[in-house]
């Protein structure tokens, strides 16, 4: 499971993704690779990501973001933002199960 | 009462309603427009090397050694002196105060050339056109527009002061910025270009796509800033002081604006400093680089007050003053809910948002507890940064505490970066009294919209489990009590003999229940 992550800077979704690597951790996924990054990064960091997650609090970008991951062919989710509470880390995960499948 | 909460909550559902209709969507496409994205982006791209320019400042205005001892000649005896300079020069260290200096000459001082330059790269960007090429017509037109004006009659190299390079040149750079890549962009899409045989690496190419497009702009540059003598500059600074004025001079209005804006959409759940930082950035930071040739002239020493001129409201003022912990100066909520949070789930987002919230980050609270689309914390997230912002803006024009005038990196402990950014230890005050203040707003909502949680998940307990809960408390309330011993008669007996508040009330009617409690005694739950 390789994921990007996007926000506005990339530091809140930096600690959503200590909480996936625990989902993931405790789900047996192997080879979890996450990265965090502010949404100007993401078209240098999509390469090597199967899936684009973009935060609730961006999800203004969520079309201009659609049309990259669509061109390289990668997915994308948009996180809800019950997900994106602390407490959201294992129904995140469930989603992001989903849309890989 | 009831029917006034009801009319309240509706009219605070329309109300969030209709921001998501209307509010929302539009200061949304309007941070979406291209060329407010390229300003945005344009200057976002210019903050590292604000950052180390501010950090040489920090370092040549560090708060030591600002006194100096001087004999008064008059009557001999020597006095203190505050004589407004740097550490490094009182303390005769002058070629280190050069080093120290010119780092920051050469990085924030000149932040209108590196600002064109990224206007003009990201705009190039957004277009999909050669970033690098376009950059160099950018550059070239914007020197013709700072040298074209005296020009006129010479033909040797033109001179240019240093300092035209500032952030005098911001706004005039974003419509040369937009000028110059239009330009490129019609000869691209017109095929206006010399075009070499397919043969031809692109590498070779690509440059010579440049020529024509590079060759009408300097020409038209060359004809409106020397022959026509239009000084761009003095122009659009004229033209957008009225705008500078209100967003980011000594402005009490813009500044409650810009934090309701903020607020607002933040409420909507959407990244809100993000979108109207894209708009008031520049401002923003022509307010900060003013702040920061103000104490490079060396007459007002280490702190920049408002009343010796400084510009109250650079970014840094709401960064360490106002969204402590993060937009809505979420600090308060996380402090009040330590102090009186009862529910489970509020006590989980509170601990698990604490420690990202002394770092600014407050997305986990937002979208935790949340305060997104919620009406009862909405009121206090909008209230509290509100409060903050006019006890600082009326701080700091009285001159009681420094403005900020360098650009720490956003993450740092408000304190810590109220500090840096104004090199004030009153600064370091402020944000405390803040802080109080903010937790002081949060915490008559964070009460009740704790003890809604906690009313839910007592609801959602087995009956079992709530008497059980409800035993192990030391208080409990009158509606507790009531749903005891209306649903639980048998149990009373057990709490008549826990020394709690409402024991006495308990008294009668563990005797008015006694028998039936004596039968069931071996099946309390208690047990």
């Amino acid at each position: 499971m390789k994921i990007l992550l996007v926000c506005s800077g990339g530091m809140s979704t930096a600690i959503l993704l200590t909480a996936l690597k625990q989902q993931a951790e405790k789900l047996g996924i192997k080879e979890f690779i996450a990265e965090a990054v502010g949404f100007e990064n993401v078209p240098d960091h999509l390469d090597g990501y199967e899936i684009l997650l973009v935060a609730p609090q961006v999800r203004h970008k969520f079309n201009g973001l659609k049309q990259l991951t669509d061109e390289k062919k990668k997915k994308i989710y948009q996180i809800l933002p019950t997900e994106y509470a602390p407490t959201g880390a294992p129904a995140l995960m469930q989603s992001i199960i989903k849309v890989l499948k | 009462m009831s029917k006034v909460k009801g009319s309240l909550k509706k009219a605070s559902d329309w109300s969030l309603n209709e921001m998501n209709r209307y509010f929302t969507p539009f200061m949304l496409r309007l941070s979406e427009n291209r060329y407010l994205l390229m300003i945005r982006n344009g200057i976002v791209a210019t903050i590292p090397l604000i950052l180390v320019g501010s950090f040489f400042t920090v370092i040549y205005f560090f708060p030591l050694f600002s006194d100096i001892l001087v004999t008064n000649p008059a009557t001999g005896k020597e006095v203190i002196v505050n004589n407004f300079g740097s550490w490094l020069l009182n303390t005769g260290n002058e070629l280190w105060a050069s080093f120290i200096m010119l780092p920051h000459r050469l990085t924030m001082f000149i932040m209108g050339f590196f600002a064109v330059w990224g206007f003009g790269a990201s705009l190039a960007k957004s277009y999909k056109l050669d970033q690098l090429q376009v950059s160099f017509v950018c550059i070239v037109v914007y020197f013709a527009s700072l040298v074209g004006p005296a020009y006129a009659g010479g033909v040797g190299a033109p001179t240019l002061a240093f300092g035209a390079l500032g952030t005098g040149s911001i706004f005039g750079g974003i419509f040369i910025a937009i000028f110059t890549v239009e330009i490129y962009r019609l000869c691209i899409q017109h095929n206006i270009t010399i075009r070499l045989p397919k043969q031809v690496p692109a590498v070779v190419a690509k440059p010579f796509q440049t020529a024509i497009p590079l060759a009408i702009a300097v020409v038209i540059a060359v004809l409106v800033f020397m022959v026509l003598k239009f000084d761009i500059h003095t122009f659009t600074n004229q033209l957008f002081a009225p705008l500078q004025e209100f967003i980011a001079g000594n402005n009490a209005g813009g500044m409650v604006v810009l934090i309701l804006l903020i607020t607002l959409l933040w409420s909507a759940g959407i990244h809100g400093v993000s979108v109207i930082g894209s708009l008031a950035r520049p401002f923003w930071q022509t307010a900060l680089e003013s702040n920061t040739n103000l104490i490079d002239s060396g007459k007002v020493g280490s702190i920049l007050l408002a009343t010796d001129g400084g510009n109250i409201l650079p970014e840094g003022f709401y960064q360490w003053f106002v969204w402590i912990g993060g937009a809505g100066a979420t600090i308060g909520l996380i402090i009040a809910m330590l102090a009186i949070s009862k529910s489970k789930f509020g006590k989980t987002i509170t601990k698990t948002s604490a420690v990202p919230s002394i770092f600014n980050i407050n997305e986990p609270i937002i979208f935790g507890f949340p305060i997104m689309l919620n009406p009862v914390l909405i009121v206090p997230f909008i209230l509290a940064p509100l409060v903050n912002g006019i006890i600082t803006y009326l701080v700091m024009s009285w001159g009681w505490v420094g403005v900020p005038y360098t650009l720490p990196a956003w993450t740092l402990p408000a304190p810590v970066g109220a500090f840096f950014a104004t090199l004030d230890w009153r600064s370091i005050i402020l944000v405390f009294v803040n802080i109080a203040i903010a937790t002081l707003i949060y915490l008559p909502f964070a009460k009740a919209y704790d003890r809604q949680l906690y009313r839910n998940e007592v609801e959602q307990l087995e009956s079992d489990e709530k008497v059980a809960f409800y035993l192990s408390k030391k208080k409990i309330s009158a509606q507790e009590y009531e749903w005891l011993v209306q649903t639980h008669d048998d149990v009373t007996n057990f709490i008549g003999t826990k020394k709690n508040k409402y024991y006495k009330n308990l008294k009668p009617i563990k005797l008015d229940n006694a028998k039936k409690a004596k039968d069931s005694e071996t099946t309390s739950v208690a047990e």
